[in-house]
């Protein structure tokens, strides 16, 4: 499954998005926030952005979704659902 | 039965239009509240606006929803445009009919400063340079918003406000 990315983080990434195999995908939104931190070291695409990325996976502002709703860390995630990672918004 | 519409856009915003629509629909309206956000020009050539397709609607709709259990609202309706975006342009429109003003304009309002803080939508500028920067969230938009919260306490039977 895609775990999605916006704004500032899909940039450092370089990714609007990273695939996790069903098996792979961490319990919980906590858990998956440092999966996520391994996998980009391998796979995103521009080295020297990497440390923003890190330190925005690491950000309590920096949201997760799940489902289209706000998720706290302790939310327990699974197969089938849509996870998305977001910086604060700045619409309006 | 409340209507509620929310619509992300590339296409410009035509205010005009959208309140004439929102004044047309229920019956029993005495006031309409709108909003209209701009893009300001200050030290910018343009700005980008990058969504969440599927959840900043959801989002917004909740946010109309929470206004609507909150005052006796007949209509209410929420634009906001996403891309590309000139100084002058309008960025965001919001539409409350109500029976009567207090009701309207209030939950015009709270719409706003709740979109300003929840809904997934995130501003780039363009400086006359030509370089692109991320917009920073703002402490005082986080501060407005709870105001809501804590009036809403306040005004809650049994509620904790003093």
């Amino acid at each position: 499954m895609n775990i999605l990315f916006f704004a500032r983080l899909r940039e450092a990434l370089g990714a609007d998005s990273l695939e996790f195999a069903d098996a792979s995908l961490p319990a919980t939104v906590a858990e998956l926030r440092k999966a996520v931190i391994e996998r980009a070291a391998t796979e995103a695409t521009d080295a020297r952005k990497l440390p923003e990325f890190i330190q925005a996976m690491r950000d309590p502002n920096v949201l997760c979704a799940v489902n289209r709703r706000v998720a706290h860390e302790e939310q327990r995630i699974g197969a089938g659902d849509e996870i998305a990672f977001y910086p604060p918004v700045t619409g309006g | 039965m409340t209507a509620l519409s929310v619509r992300i856009e590339e296409a410009p915003i035509d205010p005009a239009a959208l309140q004439s629509a929102l004044a047309r629909e229920p019956e029993g309206t005495g006031a309409v509240a709108t909003f209209t956000g701009y893009v300001r020009g200050e030290g910018l050539s343009a700005m980008a606006l990058e969504h969440y397709p599927g959840m900043t609607e959801a989002s917004i709709e909740e946010t109309l929803a929470k206004a609507a259990r909150r005052w006796p609202v007949q209509a209410a309706a929420l634009v906001h445009r996403v891309g590309e975006l000139y100084p002058g342009d309008p960025i965001v429109w919001v539409g409350v009919a109500c029976a009567h003003r207090a009701a309207a304009f209030r939950a015009c309002e709270f719409i706003v400063d709740c979109l300003k803080v929840s809904a997934p939508l995130w501003k780039r500028e363009r400086d006359r340079a030509g370089r692109w920067h991320w917009v920073d969230a703002r402490a005082r938009d986080r501060d407005r918003a709870r105001v809501w919260d804590s009036s809403a306490r306040a005004a809650a039977p049994g509620g904790q406000g003093r």
